[in-house]
């Protein structure tokens, strides 16, 4: 199957910006086992591709709603899911697709390690 | 003696140096693996020849950005990478960290030493991958590289900047001229820089390689040598970046104003390497399957060998050795560095059969600095000696037919005889340029004539042996560089006729 048709796959396989279950499983009943292998890599890089992920060392509804505003100005037509990691320490990390922007105690700490550790150049 | 309060003020300084930025990193992650080439999703920003990471610890770098996928060659061990598993890029492109402690040591092409000696401390980070000077900052060659090897010296000689290439079958002694040349490097001429030395081992045996290591450090050729080495059991990745890793370690030392002689053996193993990694790609096969960017794999590594004209830049010269099938220097291969190199040295096997070793055909040899990298010495007793090598060898095969020949076509044919004899020389025992020039003269004066053709390898040994305790003013004045004066030869042909009393008792 050609890229384009995967793409017009994974156009039709969303409604009203949601996954629509029966569209889904209707045309995964319908693929070879090649190219539905393909179909469900493509739907999970779409959802990913549309989907934020915040991730912080704790999370409060008042932390949320407080920077719910800025967050969908930053990232315009993404969903943005939240998720907690106490490794983090302190700080935020976002997720998106391929790309990861990390400003946390954790993250900070590494860094001084790494720079006390180089030797002079 | 570093104390503790030097210790804590050194890490106060280091962080207060310190700039906090938030980290941004762009991820993959692996599809599949195919015989050490990764295939991961992701990846967006990732440049080409980047160093990524895996989550096993190993690393890789980037070979192909395709739509949606990125094709990464491994740099390690394929154990516990998974499917599944993160890539992270690094924002750096692969490169070798080179020092002065390189000097002596047997490494990898990521710079990790196989001798089991202590781990070295890098001083720059050398791309493994640059752009040659351009042509502004070229100079002429016109200083040589002595090999030792009196057919090359004399007949193809080679400069410090120039890329002269070893092509033959297997087993007729490419690399015992690529290992005398470096042996040969040992004895610093006077008013010239040392060569240090760097020999790549691409797809060679281990066997082989501790056999050249071993040698090396017999004839004390090993504290200005380093030895790159992927061998036939390591992975194609190492095989296709030792030749680059040879060539960052030899630009470290060049600008540092040191000349490099850098020895490549051999170049048709790493197109082979290149090819499988080529193919594993799916990159799209050409001629007898190479990709078709083959070319260009060998003329953007053997255009960094270069003479350099700034102040206080040195060279680096290569020699490539090149392996042929059936004496074939048509084929793909060796054509494409024929035509990059700056002249090619060609080992023939009915040559070698016969005796005649180093088995170098001087007609299908050429080097196209010539001249402008020999001596003055060199130049003038071994000027003529090309044509005169053509011109016996088209006689003796006149001479076949078994007619009369006069008697100036018989001394001819002799004279030929005799100075094939004296070009013939055993491995490691590189001459020094002055025993060379001594030598050649007599041969092309006709002081040879009259001894026997069986005999001629004695007098030479023993004739250089006299030279050197009886003659040393002489010899000195053979190995200055400067033309032979009247007095010179004089002076060399009372020690030709003195030594020949000698000789015939």
């Amino acid at each position: 199957m050609k890229q384009h048709m995967m793409k017009q796959l994974i156009a039709i396989s969303y409604k009203n910006n949601k996954l629509d279950e029966k569209v889904v499983f209707k045309i995964a009943c319908l693929l070879l086992r090649k190219d539905l292998k393909r179909y469900v890599r493509a739907l999970k890089n779409y959802e990913k591709k549309r989907t934020v992920t915040v991730s912080l060392p704790s999370i409060s509804r008042e932390l949320i709603h407080k920077n719910e505003y800025l967050l969908k100005k930053i990232f315009p037509k993404k969903e943005i899911l939240y998720k907690k990691d106490p490794l983090l320490m302190a700080g935020v990390r976002f997720s998106h697709h391929d790309t990861i922007f990390e400003m946390s105690l954790r993250n900070t700490l590494e860094q001084i390690a790494a720079h006390a550790g180089e030797t002079d150049r | 003696m570093i104390t503790t309060e030097d210790i804590i003020a050194k890490l106060e300084k280091r962080i207060h140096s310190f700039n906090d930025s938030g980290k941004k990193l762009n991820v993959g992650t692996v599809m599949k693996n195919t015989d050490g080439v990764i295939t991961a999703d992701g990846l967006s920003d990732v440049a080409m020849g980047e160093i990524v990471t895996f989550e096993n610890g190993n690393s890789g770098v980037v070979l192909n950005l395709d739509e949606d996928t990125v094709s990464i060659i491994l740099l390690g061990s394929q154990e516990n990478l998974k499917e599944g598993n993160r890539v992270e890029t690094t924002g750096k492109l692969l490169s070798i960290n080179v020092s002065n402690e390189y000097l002596g040591r047997t490494i990898n092409p990521l710079g990790n030493p196989l001798d089991g000696k202590p781990d070295i401390k890098g001083e720059k980070d050398m791309p493994l991958e640059r752009i040659a000077p351009g042509v502004v900052e070229r100079e002429p060659v016109n200083t040589p590289v002595k090999t030792g090897i009196k057919a090359i010296d004399a007949m193809i000689p080679i400069g410090r900047g120039q890329r002269e290439l070893i092509i033959g079958d297997r087993g007729l002694g490419k690399t015992a001229i690529a290992i005398d040349t470096i042996i040969n490097q040992r004895i610093q001429e006077k008013g010239h820089k040392r060569v240090i030395c760097i020999y790549v081992a691409i797809g060679q045996k281990r066997s082989t390689v501790a056999q050249i290591v071993n040698k090396l450090k017999e004839e004390k050729a090993l504290p200005y040598t380093i030895i790159v080495v992927a061998d036939a059991s390591d992975p194609a990745s190492f095989q296709y970046l030792a030749p680059y890793a040879g060539c960052a370690i030899a630009e470290y030392f060049m600008e540092k104003g040191e000349d490099v002689l850098i020895v490549y053996d051999d170049l048709t193993k790493h197109a082979w390497a290149y090819r499988q990694l080529s193919l594993v790609l799916r990159r799209p096969a050409g001629r007898e399957a190479y990709p078709g960017d083959v070319f260009y794999l060998h003329s953007r590594l053997l255009e960094r060998a270069v003479k350099l004209n700034k102040e206080g830049h040195g060279s680096i010269t290569a020699l490539p050795i090149i392996e042929t099938q059936a004496g074939d220097i048509s084929a793909y291969i060796p054509t494409n560095v024929i035509s990059i190199t700056d002249g090619q040295i060609f080992l023939e096997a009915d040559l070698f059969n016969s005796g005649i070793r180093p088995a170098i055909n001087v007609g299908n040899s050429v080097s196209r600095v010539g001249g402008s990298a020999q001596t003055g010495g060199m130049k003038s007793v071994a000027g003529k000696m090309r044509l005169e090598l053509a011109q016996y060898q088209e006689l003796a095969a006149f001479a076949q037919f078994g007619s009369e020949l006069d008697k100036e076509t018989l001394t001819r044919l002799e004279r030929g005889k005799r100075t094939i004899e004296i070009f013939k020389q055993a491995q490691y025992r590189p001459v020094a340029e002055s025993l060379q020039i001594a030598i050649i003269w007599t041969v092309s004066n006709g002081h040879l004539d009259d001894i026997p053709l069986e005999e001629i390898q004695r007098f030479e040994e023993e004739f250089s042996q006299y030279l050197q305790t009886r003659h040393k003013k002489l010899l000195e004045d053979l190995g200055s560089g400067t033309k032979l004066t009247e007095p010179i030869n004089q002076t060399m042909e009372k020690a030709v006729k003195d030594f020949k009393q000698l000789f015939h008792g």
